[in-house]
């Protein structure tokens, strides 16, 4: 797959998705997220915050309409592409999702190991990167001995080491006290400034609205997109 | 792609206690069961380059016969050695001493038994150098002339009965290998579907953070290595250590197909085989397996 600039980092066209139960939860969803932009996708609880990231990141297929990833309709590529183009992205869980038998170095050396790059390059980086989150002393630490802060950083560095050009994530401030609330979006905004595309999925609207980023506002099965003002520009951007 | 510990803890799985354990039973009897089929082998092929070339005459011993005495049995000999050497496709005739029957009786009749050796028939070992001009039924009817009790032994006759055998066995043997092999890949195939199941969620981050199915296939495939190599190994160790206990407890029986499984080294290298094949079936088939499972989980 090759490596060229798009202008749209995400586009759903029409997007549906009905769980197998019978629940649709959205209905002819219209997105276009550009390239190198800050969003705030938000919502009540239940909204789809969550299932909508994992519809950006190739964890949920849609029951109909289209999803293109940089440019890439995602229906029409190999399950071998797949893994390349979630190597654009990166991904903070709500749940962390760490590898509970690996060491903090490892787990966040994961990324680099798997597109190759070898085991010794890969702790290094991790090591650099780990320090710079504040977390040196706890290279070799398993992750259930961190607190749910340092769990999270963790799982931020595992997710920008990378360097990906989509960093999606879910609550990331969820778990954490102001001040490392704080300090994380700091992270998100430096990744911003490199070109990352970033979206961070929270349920607290004030955040959005206080930091002056664009906001996707997710409401009944359809996105809508604010601007830092809180004025409702229009229904998606392609409706 | 190079990874200096495995991401998936598959070392902690269940299957991992006893997998090593069955599949070194598995080598155990794999290696036996080849170290037979190639011992039968070895003994077909020397029966074969043995017996296809000569013939056994037996001249019954002149005092058991009432109607010929001992000149009478002397110029039968004369005769028969005669006829012989007018025979198409005979090569060298040999009569066999009375000390070279003694020692082929050896197992039923000790030596040191005081047999008397003029009631043993005499014994002319005839080598046949071109069975395509050789006539068994020509050679048979002129000994009968000169004496009705002469018997003629073609080797091949039984030989062929007991070469069946040997093949049977053979065949069995190689059916066992093979038995044992895929008992050995569906033993990983099965328990890397449930390791699979196990670490759903391990592996599902491995996909989210970029990983292929073949980083996740190789991961198994790994293991399945390291088990294999091990396992297979210790029942290779232990296959040898039972060949050897078995000669020393019956070294005096003096069995042509132990002896010559402990004396031919191309026999134990050869057998070197089941466990490096024990170990590639068994990588093979955890990483079919597992691209398999992924790609039908999809």
């Amino acid at each position: 797959m090759q490596d060229i600039p798009s202008k749209n980092a995400i586009h759903f066209q029409n997007v549906s998705l009905v769980f197998e139960h019978g629940v649709r939860l959205f209905s002819g969803l219209n997105l276009t997220i550009e390239s190198g932009g800050f969003y705030f996708l938000t919502g009540v609880s239940g909204a789809g915050k969550s299932t909508l990231l994992k519809m950006i990141y190739l964890g949920c297929k849609q029951s109909s309409g289209t999803i293109s990833l940089f440019d890439t309709n995602t229906a029409r590529i190999s399950f071998r592409d797949i893994a390349f183009l979630r190597r654009k992205i990166g991904i903070v869980f709500q749940d962390f999702r760490l590898i509970p038998h690996l060491t903090v170095l490892d787990n966040v050396a994961l990324p680099l190991q798997v597109r190759g790059v070898s085991p010794r390059k890969a702790q290094a980086e991790a090591a650099e990167l780990l320090n710079w989150v504040g977390l040196k002393d706890h290279l070799k630490s398993l992750p259930h001995t961190l607190s749910g802060g340092e769990q999270q950083r963790v799982a931020i560095s595992r997710a920008v080491i990378g360097r990906p050009k989509l960093l999606v994530a879910d609550e990331p401030t969820g778990n954490v006290d102001d001040e490392t609330a704080l300090k994380l979006l700091y992270l998100f905004e430096e990744m911003h400034k490199q070109g990352t595309t970033v979206i961070l999925a929270t349920h607290n609207r004030n955040l959005a609205q206080e930091l002056k980023y664009p906001e996707i506002f997710l409401e009944k099965g359809q996105a809508f997109l604010l601007e830092p003002e809180p004025t409702l520009i229009k229904e998606g951007i392609l409706v | 792609m190079t990874t200096h510990h495995l991401d998936l803890p598959l070392k902690a799985d269940p299957s991992s206690r006893f997998l090593p354990w069955i599949v070194a039973l598995m080598g155990y009897l794999a290696t036996l069961s080849l170290m037979i089929a190639l011992s039968v082998s070895t003994l077909i092929h020397h029966w074969n380059r043995g017996f296809q070339d000569h013939i056994t005459i037996q001249v019954p011993a002149g005092s058991l016969f009432e109607k010929e005495s001992s000149s009478a049995h002397t110029e039968i000999e004369v005769k028969v050695r005669h006829t012989l050497n007018r025979t198409a496709g005979v090569g060298t005739v040999k009569i066999l001493s009375s000390q070279e029957i003694l020692e082929i009786l050896n197992p039923w009749v000790p030596k040191e038994s005081s047999l008397e050796t003029s009631f043993l028939p005499q014994l002319i070992d005839v080598e046949i150098q071109n069975r395509r001009v050789f006539s068994l039924p020509h050679l048979r009817q002129a000994l009968h002339t000169i004496s009705p009790h002469i018997v003629v032994e073609d080797h091949l006759t039984w030989q062929s009965n007991f070469l069946d055998l040997a093949r049977s066995a053979q065949v069995i043997s190689f059916a066992i290998v093979t038995l044992i092999i895929l008992a050995a890949v569906g033993t990983v195939a099965f328990t890397s579907q449930t390791s699979l199941i196990i670490h759903r969620n391990i592996i599902e981050v491995l996909h989210l953070v970029g990983a292929t199915d073949a980083y996740i296939a190789k991961q198994f495939q790994m293991h399945a290595f390291r088990i294999g190599l091990k396992g297979s190994f210790i029942g290779f160790i232990l296959s040898g250590l039972t060949i050897l206990g078995l000669q020393f407890f019956i070294q005096d029986l003096h069995i042509p197909l132990l002896e010559n499984l402990l004396s031919s080294l191309s026999v134990w290298s050869i057998t070197l085989v089941i466990p490096c094949l024990i170990t590639l079936f068994m990588m093979l088939a955890a990483q079919l397996t597992v691209r398999l499972s992924l790609r039908a989980s999809v």
